[in-house]
């Protein structure tokens, strides 16, 4: 009658000795000195290295190449989270499939909600498609505005500045490098931001008419004057149909549209198709730090954007 | 467990006015004020009130099991409310209430301690139990119309979950590694058949050691071993006296799975596959006589072949609790998923028993309303 326990017993010496040797492994290194900063994006881990430097180790959890909406909450993803000291996500319900489940089983309480580690990117940016009428007739909508903000260079600075203030809460000896190294992120962005301003003047995206995969581009065609018409999404997380693809090109058409816009994680059979119907260049745009290996940080996103644009337009193809 | 119209009503205007509640506040919401903390929080619509949210599931079915007295063709099986905010910084609620043609059940509705030092979390309150990888899943949420017959012969058609209070430890070492102690009361043999609550005293042990790992970014494994230990209410009943002093009999439900998962995360939305084996043994103990020893298990596969359609089969083979003939069953299902909160699921289930043979047919709906959730993992 007591085999039960006897069972318990015989595993519970091979657990424990299991447990001991990788306890060894465990021993901190060299890199503990450092704060460790964790990252949904690879957008947020760039600008988070530029500010941190020597003093931080950075680690995103999602890669460039993935839908940042549907990235799976792996287990494996809370080993870098139950050591970080600073979390940083892009907010506005972008990562809300993902990342609530993690930080709650985190076992860290310095980056939940409210704690001193915890940076939503998003604070004082100046939030797209908020308010109105919301609903999931709608689709999948973001009820707290557009989250793919990071793509306007100008809200560059209010991530770093949001990072940077997180950092000097948590190293307040780091301050000073800190602040420095902001300073210096905020003299390359404005001053590559007028390069690229001028080469989307060159190109003629002020005014272009294009059209979207997802609704993934707002601030990028705010940023450089773009207008888009329609998006092959008939609303946001729902696959076209027949009759949307139908008067999708219509529009197309009609409304002189010259490009198409699809992210990397898309299929791009089907938007390739009803853009070579309406006569419009195809360009798989990077959306992200590390979606392509020319956009290697937060600034070469934006070079390696705007030159795959050019490449569509001279083509008149899918680039 | 039932409850009165009484009951329901009240609920029905908790409903109501929490409803009417989270409308304001969206409404007094504008662009101009300034951004808020947009995760852990209520998303959307609701700010200091919980999120709420609803999982209906519809079911119909047809077959051999319709000829069974009481059994329905058509049934609205569960409305599945969840009530989930944070408490204040160092802890959340979450509430899941099950509302069918039984009655109002509280599901689930426990507290979790989220800022323990060490690695550790804590919950206190009624929970699904960390026993396999499957229990923890409530029912509208698997794959499938029905349990698996392995997961519904040990652990009851509604699953193996109780009051009592859970440990999780996140043991520091280079790999995912987890272990979860628990102590809840024991369930009734009606309920969950590996076990019968004789005393209050006689409380059931649940412990669950798993792992997982990555292998390159498309493949990933988790595995899991658990143990379940509580009272053997009917072993006692064979007793002709009962003292205080006397010893309760108990038996032990011993559990192993293994998870596979692939997917491209360049292509995350298109193509995906899940395969689990879930196997668990129970031995009770006996008054005078052997231990009885019974098997089962499951083992499924669910491929996304395209963005919303999956198609998937379960293997089932068990014993009962006690042991005896070994029956099995096959359950394949097509699955159709207009938007990430439907589902509509054509399934087809043939069970093997001692003297039968049956075939089923389902169409399973399940539909949610509320603010975005997690993903399953």
């Amino acid at each position: 009658m007591n085999r039960h326990p006897r069972i318990l017993r015989r595993l519970t010496a091979p657990v424990l000795a299991i447990l001991a040797a990788l306890f060894l492994f465990a021993v901190p290194g060299e890199a503990a000195k450092k704060l460790n900063v964790v990252t949904t994006t690879q957008d947020l881990a760039s600008i988070a290295q530029m500010i941190g430097g020597d003093r931080v180790n950075v680690e995103p959890l999602a890669k460039g190449y993935q839908d940042p909406h549907f990235v799976d909450a792996k287990p494996s993803y809370l080993l870098k989270l139950r050591k970080a000291d600073v979390f940083v996500e892009v907010g506005r319900d972008l990562e809300v499939g993902w990342v609530p489940g993690l930080l709650n089983n985190s076992r860290n309480s310095k980056i939940l909600p409210g704690g001193p580690g915890f940076v939503d990117a998003s604070n004082g940016v100046n939030i797209l498609e908020q308010g109105g009428r919301m609903g999931r007739e709608m689709g999948d909508v973001h009820p707290l505005g557009n989250p793919h903000y990071w793509l306007d260079p100008e809200n560059g600075l209010a991530i770093a500045a949001n990072i940077r203030d997180a950092l000097t809460r948590i190293d307040r000896d780091g301050r000073a490098v800190y602040q420095a190294r902001y300073a210096d992120f905020e003299r390359q962005l404005k001053s590559r931001l007028e390069g690229w301003r001028k080469r989307a003047k060159d190109l003629h995206l002020d005014g272009m008419n294009v059209v979207t995969y997802h609704r993934s581009w707002p601030y990028f065609a705010k940023a450089f004057g773009i207008e888009v018409k329609d998006y092959v999404e008939p609303r946001p997380g729902v696959p076209p149909t027949p009759k949307h693809v139908q008067e999708m090109t219509g529009l197309m058409k009609d409304q002189n549209v010259k490009l198409m816009i699809i992210e990397p994680y898309f299929d791009p059979k089907l938007p390739s198709q009803i853009a070579k119907n309406a006569g419009a260049a195809v360009v798989i745009l990077p959306p992200s730090v590390g979606a392509t290996p020319e956009a290697k940080d937060y600034f070469s996103l934006f070079d390696a954007q705007l030159a795959l644009i050019q490449k569509a337009l001279a083509g008149g193809g899918r680039s | 467990m039932r409850h009165g119209i009484g009951a329901k009503l009240a609920l029905a205007v908790l409903l109501l006015v929490s409803g009417a509640a989270n409308t304001s506040v969206a409404q007094a919401q504008t662009p101009s004020e300034p951004p808020t903390p947009t995760s852990g929080v209520p998303a959307g619509s609701s700010l200091l009130n919980p999120n709420v949210s609803v999982i209906g599931w519809f079911q119909a079915q047809a077959g051999d099991v319709s000829d069974v007295p009481g059994s329905r063709t058509f049934d609205l099986r569960e409305a599945e409310l969840g009530f989930q905010a944070n408490v204040d910084p160092y802890s959340r609620a979450d509430f899941f209430i099950s509302v069918s043609r039984e009655g109002i059940d509280l599901e689930e509705g426990y507290l979790t301690l989220l800022t323990l030092p060490v690695g550790l979390s804590a919950k206190v309150g009624k929970f699904r139990n960390n026993f396999g990888k499957f229990n923890r899943t409530h029912p509208p949420e698997t794959p499938f119309a029905d349990r698996p017959l392995a997961a519904e012969r040990f652990l009851g058609e509604e699953g193996l979950a109780g009051a009592g209070a859970s440990v999780s430890w996140l043991i520091p070492v280079p790999v995912y590694l987890n272990l979860d102690a628990e102590v809840t009361d024991t369930p009734d043999r009606a309920e969950v058949p590996s076990f019968e609550a004789f005393r209050g005293k006689d409380l059931l042990y649940t412990s669950r050691l798993s792992t997982f790992f990555d292998i390159g970014e498309t493949v990933n494994f988790t595995l899991g071993g658990s143990v379940a230990n509580g009272a053997n209410g009917a072993a006692l009943a064979d007793t002709d006296f009962v003292t205080p002093d006397t010893k309760a009999l108990r038996a032990t439900l011993l559990g192993a799975d293994v998870t596979f998962r692939w997917k491209n995360p360049r292509r995350a939305i298109y193509r995906s596959l899940v395969a689990q084996v879930e196997w668990m043994q129970r031995r009770a103990e006996q008054f005078g006589t052997p231990d009885l020893k019974g098997n089962g298990g499951f083992a499924y596969v669910d491929y996304q072949f395209a963005r919303r359609w999956h198609a998937g089969l379960r293997l089932d083979q068990s014993e009962s609790p006690d042991g005896g003939p070994s029956d099995q069953g096959q359950l394949g299902f097509l699955t159709f998923t207009p938007s990430e909160f439907s589902l509509v699921s054509a399934q087809v289930r043939r069970r093997d028993t001692i003297g039968s043979d049956e075939m089923t047919y389902f169409l399973k709906t399940t539909f949610n309303i509320g603010p975005h959730g997690q993903h399953p993992f």
